[in-house]
């Protein structure tokens, strides 16, 4: 593999027709949807909160967070939000790719991806594609509503 | 009984990534559960170099009965030996399905046997030495499921096919 | 006349009383006649006999002096002889008169016609005795002289007792005349009376004869009429009686003829009926086969149907498999990328075990894309072996069902088979009951004809009444009228 700069490994999934990309770095597993409680207190894109790994982890559906319909969600992805993890719905993980060269647009605005989630939007095979930057994708209200919870659990 | 299977299998992989990370116990000891010529026996994973479903074995003329013929793999031609025969047991009336890779590269052989039943870990105490040379190669028995399953030692059979080898 | 005598004997009795009445007459009639001709007979007797008698005295007398002149002529002894004869006859005769004389008046004078004529006699004798002396003319001088006187006395004599007699005689004529006019006229009474008499019966009898007639035509008129009635009745009663055998006979002959139809029939039908219960046993053969080999067919079919049964689970049992060896890829894969994240965090190391995870994560693609077609042959394949399995299971019901209504047939052959055995039973019967309701009918038939025949008879005899009814009345008629005219008289 080319040391690049810019070149990066990131995890491909599919989120409300979207294609989405999450730094290789930032994502810790990918696995199949658990049984997700919703709470109280949550952002609408925040389903409820999961347990994975014996934690409770709030569960954010990307589609809804990027502002589009979502399909069935068929997998979990593990991020690091920082060092608390979470779990992405998406609709299915393509695999994992080494982009390169991919033009870093202004983000505007996605549905609720304020906050500055969405790192850059880029190209890949003809197709938008959006680079998310995991940490700041669950607000900080969320935490505490799932810690919350976690401690009623 | 398969429907149930399926549900099993979805809810057993799924709970493991609920579950909290267990830890790696490293002395867990990898066995593959087989069958060969109706034997039920297991062989530790480490002494094989590979497991491969087994593909067109072309007979090859012999004068050992073990050996089976020739099969490719990787570019190379290895040597097929039905391990039932290596283990002094008659052959299942079927062509084997699965071939275990044994051996340094130089000297790799093909191990054919009829069942795979699965791959488990075992903690190292559920070996037991089998009291002496147990017949056929088998050293140990292990303990599976509350069943005692015989362990077929495979450098004992290699160093078998190999003493043949050079005797011929 | 008493009327418990029947009319017969009534008339018997009239005629009786008009025959005795006549036979009186008549016995009287006879008496007066007899006593007439008795005495006619008499006079008769009287007339000729003793006139003649008389007269034969005259003659005698003439003639014994004839013959005595005739001696006295010839001297021949024949002529003496002859008056002598003659002399004797008269004597004879005078006898005779005096014998059978019972009149007390004529007597005297034949006594004294006798006395004259012996006296006569005697001279005659003397003279005849004379004679031969002496000549004739003087004997006959003699004669003349003395005889003549004594002849003529006798003759007077003689002839006085004629005429006596012929007096009597005419007395007695008168008499007898008398008598016979006396007889006639009682006769005529009588025969008068006798006709009063049995006029007055006739009209008796007449009558009675009239009112018995009257009370008879009466009877026999009601009666006649009463026959008429009744042979009126009876004709009508024949007629009515023949054109209800006619009608009998025909309806007899029509069910006759409806029984041989059905007797036929019947025949027909058991005819029929046999053919039909052979042909029902050579279709419960024919049944029995094709329902052993719709059985054979049933059994193939169970076997195919068993078979894709199998093949159907053993399909869903390859596509439980498949759904495993799936379930197993996604499972690969998910731990393939996940090995190949850790591996990305693994450095240097990790890179040939990102291979590795690669590998494994594109041969899990490749297993569940061949499980994809997997699933959709083995879905094709359970389709297909729906589809063989649904035909079979259609097939074998339909076999089945064939078989079913394969028994079906058998039982409703069976069925037909017993049918029409007891429809043979039946139409044998039949057969046999008409048979004898035919002898029946025939029997009944010629008792119709009988009676039939009867009732012509007895319609001809009613006819033959009414025929003989209306003669009587006719007779009875005329009777009634002869009756009326009598009475009328």
């Amino acid at each position: 593999m080319e040391p690049e700069g810019k070149r990066e490994s990131v995890l491909l999934v599919r989120a409300g027709g979207r294609a989405c990309a999450i730094p290789l770095s930032h994502v810790i597993e990918t696995l199949r949807p658990l049984p997700t409680t919703p709470c109280a207190g949550l952002p609408p894109f925040v389903l409820g909160a999961a347990v994975v790994r014996g934690a409770a982890v709030p569960v954010v559906e990307l589609a809804a967070f990027l502002g589009a319909a979502a399909a069935a969600t068929r997998r979990f992805v593990l991020v690091r939000c920082g060092d608390r993890p979470a779990a992405l719905a998406v609709d299915a993980v393509s695999g994992v790719a080494s982009l390169a060269g991919v033009e870093r647009t202004a983000a505007p605005l996605l549905g609720a991806a304020d906050g500055g989630a969405i790192e850059a939007l880029g190209a890949l095979d003809g197709e938008l594609l959006v680079l998310l930057r995991a940490a700041r994708i669950v607000p900080e209200d969320a935490w505490r509503a799932i810690a919350g919870q976690e401690d009623v659990a | 009984m398969l429907e149930g299977t399926v549900e099993a299998l979805r809810a057993a992989f799924d709970a493991a990534f609920a579950a909290p990370p267990a830890g790696a116990r490293r002395d867990l000891v990898p066995l593959l559960v087989i069958r060969a010529g109706g034997e039920a026996i297991a062989v530790r994973v480490l002494e094989t170099a590979g497991l491969l479903p087994a593909r067109l074995i072309v007979p090859a003329p012999s004068r050992r009965p073990e050996v089976l013929g020739v099969c490719g793999h990787r570019g190379a031609v290895l040597p097929v030996f039905s391990l039932a025969r290596l283990l002094g047991v008659a052959d299942g009336g079927e062509p084997p399905r699965w071939m275990l890779l044994a051996g340094r590269e130089e000297e790799r052989v093909a191990l054919a046997f009829d069942v795979l039943d699965g791959h488990v870990l075992v903690a190292p105490s559920a070996l037991q030495r089998a009291a002496g040379q147990g017949p056929g190669h088998l050293a140990e028995i292990a303990e599976l499921g509350g069943a005692g399953r015989p362990v077929v030692s495979i450098p004992s059979v290699l160093r078998a096919i190999t003493e043949h080898r050079r005797g011929e | 006349m008493e009327r418990r005598l029947t009319f017969s004997q009534k008339v018997a009795l009239g005629f009786l009383l008009v025959v005795v009445v006549a036979l009186a007459i008549a016995g009287v009639a006879v008496l007066a006649l007899r006593e007439t001709v008795a005495g006619k007979d008499e006079i008769i007797e009287l007339a000729t006999r003793r006139l003649v008698n008389a007269e034969r005295l005259n003659a005698m007398s003439f003639r014994k002096a004839a013959e005595a002149r005739a001696y006295l002529m010839t001297n021949d002894a024949r002529y003496l002889d002859a008056m002598r004869t003659a002399r004797s006859e008269m004597r004879r005769v005078l006898d005779e008169l005096r014998g059978q004389q019972h009149d007390e008046s004529l007597r005297p004078m034949l006594d004294d016609v006798a006395r004259v004529e012996e006296e006569h006699g005697t001279a005659v004798d003397r003279i005849l005795a004379d004679a031969p002396r002496e000549k004739l003319e003087v004997s006959a001088a003699r004669l003349e002289r003395e005889v003549r006187p004594l002849r003529e006395r006798l003759n007077a004599a003689v002839d006085g007792y004629i005429a006596r007699q012929r007096e009597l005689l005419e007395a007695r004529r008168r008499q007898s005349s008398e008598a016979a006019a006396d007889a006639s006229r009682i006769v005529v009474v009588l025969s008068v009376a006798g006709v009063a008499l049995a006029a007055a019966l006739a009209l008796l009898l007449g009558r009675m004869l009239s009112r018995q007639i009257a009370g008879a035509v009466r009877h026999v008129e009601t009666s006649s009429a009463e026959l008429k009635a009744a042979a009126g009745q009876q004709a009508t009663g024949a007629k009515q009686q023949a054109s209800a055998m006619a009608e009998i006979t025909t309806t007899i002959n029509e069910l006759l003829a409806t029984s041989r139809q059905i007797s036929g029939s019947a025949q027909r039908v058991a005819s029929i009926a046999s053919d039909t219960a052979s042909a029902a046993r050579a279709g419960d053969h024919a049944v029995q086969r094709s329902q052993e080999a719709v059985g054979g067919i049933r059994r193939q079919v169970e076997l195919i149907v068993d078979h894709m049964l199998d093949l159907g689970r053993k399909s869903q049992h390859i596509g439980g498999v498949v759904e495993i060896i799936n379930e197993l890829a996604e499972q690969t894969n998910i731990l393939a990328i996940n090995a190949t994240i850790e591996a990305a965090g693994a450095g240097e190391s990790g890179k040939r075990f990102q291979v590795v995870a690669e590998e494994i994560r594109k041969l899990a693609d490749r297993v569940a894309g061949s499980t994809k077609d997997i699933r959709s042959l083995v879905d094709e394949v359970r389709a297909a072996v729906n589809t063989t399995v649904m035909a079979t299971e259609s097939g074998s019901k339909a076999a089945e069902a064939g078989a079913r209504q394969f028994a079906e047939l058998a039982a409703a052959f069976s069925q037909i088979a017993r049918l029409v055995g007891s429809t043979t039973d039946s139409a044998r019967e039949i057969e046999l009951s008409t048979k004898q309701q035919a002898t029946a009918v025939e029997q009944v038939n010629e008792a119709i004809a009988n009676v039939a025949q009867a009732t012509r008879e007895a319609e001809a005899s009613s006819g033959q009444s009414l025929q003989t009814a209306s003669e009587l009345a006719t007779m009875s008629r005329d009777l009634a009228r002869l009756v009326q005219k009598r009475d009328a008289a």
